[in-house]
Formats: C-alpha cells, structure tokens, sequence
C-alpha cells in the first residue's frame, strides 16, 4: 500500500542527539514507505549512533529491498548510508544498490559506486516529504534556499504503459546544487548524468498554452533514453501552484502529484529553461 | 518533393564566387517545390554577377518565396531571403525573414518575424564545398557549405515547415523555422503562429539528448527530435533531428521511420551542423540530420 507523509527535519550534525534525530526521522519513515529493511546485521542504531565529526565521514547504514512481485526475479536492494556532508555539522546521505547482500550490511551481484545526496546544514527545523510503496521511494529534505535541499527518487524502469520492468532501477538525487540521475541495472551502470534529463522551453518561463499546462518528464538512458520516471516530473512554477497536489492521467492512468514550488529544489531542474529559478519538481503524492 | 545539390566556393571574394553560391541557392530552391514571387525588386540574375559585398554584413539583393500547397491560400507563407555578406566582406551570409503576405515590392506584410542572420562562423574557402536544398511545396531544408572549416563548426542551415498533426499531417496553425546564426555551434529556432504572428525566438534548439558523446544502445541509436513551443510544445520537426556524430556517418543519407513514415536525411557531422544539444557536455558531438529526398 503507497505510503505519504511529511515529517519534521533540521539538517544538523552539530552533535549526538542532532545527528539522532536526523538519522531516525530518515530511518523511520524509510521503514514506513513500503520498502522492507533488512535483517543484515551491523545495522545503525539510530538512538545510539555518534555523529562522526569529521566531514564525508559514514556513521552506520540501513539495507532496504524492495517488496513486489519483480523482487524475486529481479531483486533491488538499497543500502542508505548515514553520516557528514562536506561540513562536519551537516548531515550527508550514501546511496547504493546490490541484487543482495550477505547478511552483515555489504551489498552483492554487481553494484556500482554508492552516490552521496546532501545540502547543506543549519538548526533550521524544515517539513520535508516521502513517498513510497513497495517499488518506489521518493524523498524531499527541504531548505531555505537552492544550496541546502536535497532529495532521491528511485524507482523501477518502467515499459511504455508504465509497468515496471525488471531492467533496472532509475535514480534521481541531488548533491549540493546539482541534480543527478543514474540508471542501475544488474549488469551494468548507466551514465551518472549532472543534470535531469528533461526539455522545456528556453523562453517564457511558462509552459502554458490557454488554459493547457504542460509537465516535464525525466529521462534517464542506456545510450539510448528508457521510459521516463512516474514519480518526479518537472514544471514551471507560475504555473501550477505550490502545495496543493494536483492530479493528470501520466502512464495511462491518474495519478496524483505534490507541486513542491519554489526554494531549495528550483533552479536545477532544466538546463535549458531561460530562468532556471522558474522550474521545479512534482513528486508523486498519493496513498 | 525533390533534392538538389551543388558545389559551391564558400566565398564573396570575387564577383563570380558571389553569384555561384547565390544563383546556385536561389535556382535550387525554385527546383524543389517552393515558389519565387512576383515582388518586384527582387536580386537580378544574372546581371549580379557584376555585384559583391563591400563592406561586412551588406545585403546585396533579396528574394521572395511562398509555398505553393494546398494550405497557403489560407495559411500563407513568405519568406524574404537576402544575400550577402557576415563579418568579414568575403564571407558569405543569409538573412531570412517570414510573413504572411507581400506588399509586391519585396517588404513581407501581415505577420512578420523578425530578420535572422545566418552566416559562416570562419572566413571563406577557396574550396568548392557540398551543398543541399531538399523541399517541396510545403517545406524547404538547406545546408551549405558542408564540412567547411573544420575544428569550427558551422554550416548555413535552414530548414522551414508548418507545423504538424500527430500523424505528421500539415496543419494551419502555423509555421516552425530553424537556423543555424552567426557564430560557431549557434542555433535558433522560432515557432510562428498564423493567428498572432513570430512566437519567441530561442537560442537554442529543442531536443533532449543524453549528456554524454554516444546515444547508442546495442544495435539501436537514438536520434533526438527537436520541439518548438508556443508555452506548451507542439509537435515536432519532420525535417530535421538531432544525433550523436559517433553514432551516424557523416554526408551518408539514412533512412528511417519519422510520423509514421521512412524518410532520408543527411547526417551533417560535427564539421557542419554541431551544437545542437544543449544539454550534451560536448557540443560538438551533436549534429542534425536534415531532411535530404
């Protein structure tokens, strides 16, 4: 069953029970999304775990597998890793991916270099977002500013009607100010691309045509573009209003998006936008 | 519909080199379907043979063109063509201009878009170089001077068209253009509405590429179709595309199923056409593919 919610969250590693609180709120609404963790041993306590103090530094880890029917066939398991950003009082996230593991925390079947997602930090306490079911998670960890949010979706590639397929999985995240997305599939990495696969136009700020509004889909590629993801689409923000989810048929069916508006995602999603502050990301919002 | 082709000297340089790539333009555009007009003050061939720039960006003469299709009696299309030189006198130079009607005199009326220049990015050759004109009553692709100068990327394209039905039907909506500009690897494009004329002219072209330098996958490759907007995008070019230059050979015209139906294009190369993906990492690994039966 597809899982939202919002939750509470400082990006704050300045001391133990800051780096607590950050690491639970992630790990407990992780565990709520619809993915499975594990029983790998050597997992983070999150109400004991000690910040690092030291920058780009891991202090423990979580796996997660999916939980659908694909996972028995093609099985897609996600190791969070918790720790420092580039600052040693900011919070910092690992990605990676593995067909299994071995029970102690390592990933197995080929699994390519983890990714790390982080903003920046401050005692700023901000609302963020997840998304989730048993195939797919979507998180938001917001920020005042374009500099500090930060975010992954990951979610199976899909066939033209959108059905999962057991290809592989696509993963978008965001390092600092750069938007990332990468294709992993079990026999090999696709390119980590710096920027969202997505076209809008480079005039006008607007995707409006009447009283047609137009939204953006990502595309991640093989060499070759796969089809998009369903869970994150990007847009303009004079043209759909921020907070208030709105609904479209998107794959075949409606389906139901949060608009996260303007602040600490805007900016990055189109490279070829006029304004590039104009355009930001919808993520799928829907139980 | 039809294809024409011609050697060229890329160059102003001489009376004659003028004329030759002029004459040889404008006798090709009227070879492949499109219409020259009745406008009176229209460049004199082949009395310009006498005739060169003499300074940098100086228009020698004019031309006026429409479709000939079943749609221009109620969707009209000019385009004003002048010749002439860029930033050097030597260097050869276009300037199109789109409107919807004539006074007769060569000044477009109605809807008019702006004029846009289009011209080599090097100084001239003495090289005879290949050029393509491919048209038809209803559409007109150019690009001359192929593999001109290479390490600097530019040849003159451009490609004009009306827009589309999903099926890739014409429709009477309005008119798609793209250029290339002045400068190396710089693009335009411009959507133009028959109901409220020049949309806003973009400086970059609409396609959506890898950022990497391949778009290939096993045996497949990708090409990339390059949308205009009016706000919301309409649908595609026909005649022309984006690749990646390692995936194609250059100047070996490819066919393939576009709107439902195989055409032939010409692979440009990173040599003639690149820059055309904005979010490429590499500009010169993309090129287009133009229209080319």
């Amino acid at each position: 069953m597809a899982y939202v919610n919002t939750f509470s969250i400082s990006h704050n590693a300045s001391s133990n029970a800051l780096f607590q609180s950050w690491c639970n709120v992630i790990s407990y609404h992780m565990q709520q999304s619809g993915l499975v963790k594990t029983a790998d041993t050597g997992q983070i306590d999150v109400t004991t775990v000690a910040v690092p103090g030291t920058t780009h530094t891991v202090a423990g880890y979580e796996i997660y597998r999916f939980d659908d029917a694909l996972q028995l066939t093609a099985p897609v398991f996600v190791k969070i890793e918790y720790g420092t950003n580039n600052s040693s009082n900011g919070p910092g996230l690992w990605l990676s991916f593995g067909t299994g593991t071995n029970g102690a925390g390592t990933l197995t079947g080929l699994n390519f270099g983890r990714v790390q997602c982080y903003g920046g930090h401050g005692s700023a306490t901000h609302t963020g977002r997840i998304s989730g079911d048993q195939n797919r998670v979507t998180f938001f960890a917001p920020a005042t500013s374009s500099t500090t949010g930060y975010f992954f979706n990951i979610e199976r590639t899909h066939n033209v009607l959108g059905n999962d397929t057991s290809e592989g999985i696509l993963l978008l995240y965001k390092i600092t100010t750069t938007n990332r997305q990468v294709l992993w599939t079990p026999s090999g990495q696709g390119p980590d691309e710096t920027s969202w696969g997505i076209l809008t136009p480079s005039t006008g700020n607007t995707g409006q045509t009447g009283s047609d509004t137009t939204v953006y889909p990502v595309f991640l590629n093989k060499g070759t573009f796969l089809n998009p993801c369903m869970n994150v689409l990007g847009y303009f923000q004079d043209n759909i209003p921020a907070g208030i989810p709105i609904s479209f048929s998107y794959y075949g069916a409606t389906r139901q998006y949060y608009p996260l508006g303007t602040g600490d995602l805007s900016g990055t999603m189109s490279i070829r936008a006029a304004t590039p502050a104009s355009t930001t990301m919808m993520m799928r919002w829907e139980t | 519909m039809a294809l024409r082709t011609f050697t060229a000297v890329p160059s102003n340089d001489s009376n004659v080199n003028f004329y030759l790539w002029t004459h040889a333009l404008s006798d090709a555009i009227q070879n492949v379907g499109i219409v020259k007009t009745a406008d009176t003050g229209q460049i004199d061939w082949p009395a310009n043979v006498n005739a060169t720039p003499t300074a940098t960006d100086q228009t020698i003469g004019y031309e006026i063109f429409r479709f000939n299709d079943a749609l221009q009696s109620t969707a009209p299309m000019y385009l004003k063509l002048e010749y002439g030189s860029a930033g050097a006198n030597a260097r050869p130079s276009l300037w199109w201009t789109l409107g919807t009607n004539t006074h007769g005199n060569g000044t477009l009326s109605g809807f008019t878009s702006s004029r846009f220049q289009i011209s080599l990015s090097a100084s001239s050759n003495a090289t005879p170089l290949a050029c393509y004109v491919s048209g038809a009553n209803n559409r007109l692709s150019f690009a001359l001077f192929q593999n001109f100068n290479t390490g600097l990327p530019n040849m003159m394209v451009f490609n004009l068209e009306r827009t589309h039905e999903n099926s890739g039907d014409d429709n009477d909506e309005g008119l798609i253009a793209l250029s290339t500009a002045s400068t190396a690897s710089a693009w335009r494009q411009l959507y133009f509405s028959m109901a409220s004329g020049a949309g806003a002219t973009e400086g970059s072209l609409g396609s959506l590429t890898p950022t990497g330098n391949s778009a290939s996958s096993g045996t497949q490759i990708a090409v990339f179709p390059i949308f205009c907007h009016r706000g919301g995008f309409l649908n595609p070019f026909m005649n022309a595309l984006v690749y990646a230059n390692t995936n194609i050979t250059t100047g070996v015209p490819i066919s393939f199923t576009m709107y439902g139906g195989l055409k032939e294009y010409m692979p440009l190369g990173a040599a003639g056409a690149s820059g055309t993906s904005p979010r490429a990492a590499t500009a010169a690994a993309y090129s287009m593919l133009l229209r080319h039966e």
